[in-house]
């Protein structure tokens, strides 16, 4: 759980006054915390952090003007930010009451406390020689502009944003850090809960692929309408699930959770709407730091998953319904997109060339499960861009090209043999990715390959990119089945890797449908 | 001891928020806060909560209830309120109430005594229109949540023999059709607020219809399928096809 930020309350104090003797050579009294704290003219916050006060600080209101009387922070908790996040708060909560200017003395030889100060927008205005009595040092006063104006409200802003950072990262139990995730991009509804980067605890989907099926793909008003039906019921049977593998009575509790992750991008905007509303109500009235998770980078940390060798630099080869490209990883967090489909994703011709041949929907994986049977050598279907030079795909002259074959056949009153046609078609598509993709490899000087999407689950492009890649030295990754196609385990992996970088999405993101997964 | 309210709307382009404090069934309105944001709720409505209560000197723990406008309205505005709302709910622990969102305009104008029609605008040509009776500072509600052509509602309306006072967001689009058919509020009274919002709740708690409270069973108000489910209808006109469970008219509690 992360640190936070309320109001002081009277409760406090002996906490309070542990603090205030060993921060103040002349501290306040117990009775002096317990008047100001009463008082309707006065702002008193704490930080907490499991249950144990970390810092505190007050201002007093006059007009509108506000004079911050006293912030301290307990020593074992110095320098991580903490005196920053209160005073960030403190300043919100006074703008919010009226305050235009807000002044404070410092102690002159207290280096970290102006430093802090002028990062929030202070200026020493002058000093009174002799203020503090106990050490004869004099009071550094400082002001602020008015905090109306923009340059001042874009101070606020930074260091609003540095003050939820180090209230999300105090006290992380780095390595055991518990996330949950959610993910609705497209048509299932997930969450999953995972400790330490690698304990996956919990991972549930709700598909909706049946409300889908009857209309031949995905319908996004319903997808979106599914997602809001379901949100709160996939989320709570996570938490449940993930209470039961831990032991405890009862659900994991969103006070056990260290921040939620949430797929921000790319996907269907209205879908993705709903999970990000949600995730961010979620995140903000439990307390919790927000993470946002770009739904391919999801895809390729699925690979991470189960085996340990995967480590950049890699290539990925990422193929679903939606994506088909080829990325180089040079590092965790940067991606380059070497080519990627100029038309038809690779999962969106195999379901097409299923409804042609009536297989219902979604029908890729049947057409996968029908071209075992069948010669892939039977038909002789275009390889498209195999000799472009590059790394672009295109699907849709092959689809075009099946179709063709399919409706010649039943002009001539030929009987189509599917699965030779399932399987000529497939071996089309997996020559032109295997041949891509071990380029990719080698001109990048990768010996790690990732395949990562909906796709990844063809056993046959598995098979074959093994069989060209590992005899070159190159370790061939393929996630486990349940993590090829959309699910929110993979999230929380990508998630707590953002975690990790200190990366959070503030309360004001917005959905980003065609979101990008380079960095430049 | 007295409950704390928050109450949100994003189903239109207007989002309205307000702070409420609660006594058994009667709710005063604390702060609101109404504004256009077109196609900005998701990006400002959390922001603005946290304005909101921090102008109150209040955090959110000391919430004890949320409430959010259920449309009609935009498919996806309704989605940005509710779902957000059962973000916090569920995340706070707290319970989640819902009321229709022209319920809320129509709270507008408890002090007017007689009927009021509001149209709220279901854009592609249509309104989704209620029609209430107001009298002695309460507001009834005399129709069902539905979608309809404005010169249907307004042929409906003209057929009432009693003056009828009419406000919405449809009427940016309609008002020379509906100002046939009675007196149009001034259009600054076009649209929810906050307030409203805090009146419909209190009204569903004098009548015992605030429904569960449980924030995984609320659901938004479409009136209207997806188009897909809608061209499915269009085209099996006569068959029975099974109700895909999407959309029902009511939807929910």
């Amino acid at each position: 759980m992360a640190a936070h930020v309320r109001a002081l309350a009277i409760e406090d104090l002996d906490a309070v006054m542990s603090i205030e003797r060993l921060s103040f050579p002349a501290p306040w009294t117990r009775s002096m915390f317990a008047e100001e704290i009463s008082r309707n003219d006065r702002v008193w916050l704490a930080v907490e952090h499991d249950g144990e006060l970390l810092g505190y600080g007050g201002a007093m209101l006059v007009g509108d003007e506000a004079h911050v009387m006293n912030l301290a922070v307990a020593a074992p908790a110095r320098r991580r930010g903490i005196g920053r996040a209160l005073l960030s708060a403190l300043l919100d909560l006074l703008v919010g009451r009226g305050a235009h200017r807000i002044t404070l003395e410092v102690r002159e030889l207290n280096e970290d406390a102006i430093a802090l100060y002028e990062s929030a927008g202070l200026h020493d205005v002058g000093r009174r020689p002799g203020y503090y009595r106990e050490t004869g040092e004099a009071a550094v006063i400082m002001w602020t502009d008015d905090l109306e104006s923009p340059g001042a409200a874009a101070r606020l802003e930074v260091l609003r944003r540095e003050a939820a950072r180090a209230l999300a990262l105090h006290g992380m139990p780095r390595g055991a850090e518990i996330v949950l995730a959610i993910e609705t991009s497209c048509d299932e509804t997930a969450a999953a809960v995972l400790r330490g980067g690698s304990e996956l605890l919990s991972s549930i989907v709700a598909s909706q692929v049946d409300f889908h099926s009857r209309f031949g793909g995905v319908v996004p008003e319903i997808a979106s309408r599914k997602h809001t039906e379901a949100i709160v019921a996939v989320v709570d049977e996570a938490l449940a699930d993930a209470g039961a593998v831990l032991g405890q009575d009862g659900p994991l509790a969103f006070a056990q959770l260290d921040a939620i992750a949430v797929t921000y991008g790319p996907g269907l905007v209205g879908a993705l709407v709903v999970g990000l509303a949600y995730a961010k109500g979620l995140a903000m009235a439990a307390g919790l730091p927000l993470v946002g998770v770009n739904h391919l980078e999801g895809h390729i940390f699925a690979n991470t998953f189960l085996d340990p060798e995967v480590e950049p630099p890699l290539v990925a080869l990422l193929v679903s319904g939606g994506h088909t490209s080829l990325v180089y990883v040079p590092h965790w967090g940067e991606y380059r997109t070497l080519g990627e489909t100029l038309d038809d994703a690779t999962g969106e011709a195999f379901d097409k060339v299923a409804k042609v041949l009536g297989l219902g929907y979604p029908g890729g994986p049947v057409i996968s499960r029908l071209a075992e049977q069948g010669d892939p050598a039977a038909i002789d279907f275009p390889r498209a861009m195999l000799n472009s030079g590059d790394y672009s795909f295109s699907l849709s002259g092959l689809k075009t090209a099946v179709i063709n074959h399919i409706r010649h056949a039943r002009e001539a009153g030929r009987e189509i043999d599917v699965p030779d046609l399932a399987a000529s078609f497939q071996q089309a598509v997996i020559d032109v990715q295997v041949a891509k993709a071990l380029r990719a490899v080698q001109e990048c000087g990768v010996s790690t390959f990732c395949l990562a999407g909906g796709v990844a689950a063809n056993r046959a492009l598995r098979d074959a990119l093994s069989r060209a890649m590992e005899p070159q030295g190159v370790h061939v990754s393929v996630p486990p089945f349940e993590l090829c196609t959309d699910n929110a385990a993979m999230i929380a992996l990508a998630g707590t890797f953002r975690l990790r970088s200190g990366e959070f999405l503030d309360l004001a993101a917005e959905a980003v449908p065609n979101l990008r997964l380079d960095t430049h | 001891m007295s409950r704390l309210v928050l109450a949100f709307d994003t189903a239109t382009e207007q989002v309205a928020l307000a702070l409420g404090s609660r006594d058994g069934d009667r709710v005063t309105t604390l702060l609101g806060r109404d504004f256009p944001a077109p196609r900005a709720a998701l990006g400002v409505l959390l922001p603005t909560v946290g304005e909101l209560l921090a102008n109150a000197g209040m955090t959110i723990s000391a919430l004890t209830e949320i409430v959010v406008g259920r449309g009609p309205g935009s498919f996806t505005g309704v989605r940005i309120g509710v779902a957000t709302a059962k973000g916090l709910a569920h995340g706070a622990g707290l319970p989640l109430y819902g009321v229709s969102t022209l319920d809320a305009l129509a709270w507008r104008f408890r002090d007017h005594d007689g009927l009021l029609g509001v149209v709220g605008d279901a854009m592609r040509g249509e309104v989704y229109p209620a029609l209430y009776r107001i009298a002695c500072g309460y507001v009834e509600r005399l129709t069902p949540e539905a979608v309809a052509p404005p010169e249907r509602i307004a042929q409906e309306w003209a057929a009432l023999d009693e003056p009828l006072l009419i406000a919405g967001n449809g009427l940016v689009k309609y008002a020379d059709r509906f100002g046939e058919v009675g007196r149009l509020a001034p259009p600054e009274s076009w649209s929810v607020t906050g307030e409203g919002l805090l009146a419909a709740y209190a009204a569903h708690l004098v009548s015992g219809h605030a429904g569960s409270g449980d924030p995984g069973a609320l659901l938004p108000i479409y009136t209207r399928l997806s188009d897909a489910e809608e061209n499915e209808r269009t085209r099996a006109v006569g068959s029975d096809l099974p109700d895909s469970g999407v959309a029902g008219p009511g939807g929910g509690s």
